[in-house]
């Protein structure tokens, strides 16, 4: 089947590759370093989750305003979540939470990942007026699509094993440091 | 407090895009924002020494 490729949908589909990307590095730095996400880490992680659905939902229903007033909803929730997270560790001498990457601790990076995230909506409206794209309803469904659509899909369906194996059927210590459920 | 429905919302939501099921798919992104912030109201408890 031919992929209809609109520039709003291809600035979507590298949309949701960014947060697979963010959701990959963070899966990255738990599995090769042994990192096991906080409760706070985790709720980041499900509002990135939150932002790529919005742009899976303009790729496979349709270009619409409230998917990307979700997107927008969602990047605010997970900013707000890691804002908290960095003025827990912003006293002067605290060696925060986890390791660091290019110097930036993962909470400060989710941090600018969703002010990065709502420019990137803000950019992909400002290049749809000057082309004059108009929104597309024909939801996206060639092979390019599918298989971005299926790495989010995995990448979610990870997370929640993860999460299960670490918390089981409850709440997450404030600082793991094994799965609960491979003790 | 399951700290892992969120995670397992946000798959029911993917699955029903999969099947093309716009208002589930709404209903599964919402109750997913939903429990996040819940949960996050739930986590932070620990009191900032912040004064504005």
């Amino acid at each position: 089947m031919s992929e209809q490729r609109t520039l709003g949908a291809i600035l979507n589909m590298l949309g949701l590759l960014g947060i697979s990307l963010v959701l990959a590095v963070a899966f990255f730095y738990q599995l090769a370093l042994g990192e096991l996400p906080c409760p706070l880490c985790l709720l980041q992680r499900a509002g990135f989750i939150a932002i790529g659905m919005g742009f899976l939902f303009n790729m496979r229903l349709g270009e619409r305003p409230s998917h990307y007033a979700m997107i927008l909803i969602a990047s605010l929730v997970t900013g707000f979540i890691s804002m908290r997270q960095v003025s827990l560790h912003l006293a002067p001498g605290d060696p925060g939470y986890g390791s660091a990457l290019l110097g930036l601790h993962f909470y400060t990076w989710a941090l600018i990942a969703a002010v990065g995230i709502v420019c990137y909506v803000a950019l992909i409206f400002v290049l749809k007026d000057v082309t004059g794209d108009c929104d597309s309803a024909v939801p996206m469904r060639g092979p390019t699509s599918s298989a971005v659509f299926a790495i989010f899909a995995l990448l979610v369906a990870a997370n929640l094993l993860s999460t299960v194996l670490e918390c089981g059927a409850g709440q997450c210590d404030d600082n793991p440091v094994r799965y609960l459920l491979l003790r | 407090m399951y700290m892992f429905l969120p995670f397992l919302l946000a798959l029911a939501g993917c699955a029903s895009v999969g099947r093309s099921r716009a208002g589930l798919s709404y209903a599964l992104w919402s109750a997913t924002i939903a429990v996040t912030v819940a949960w996050f109201f739930h986590h932070a408890t620990d009191p900032l020494k912040f004064s504005f």
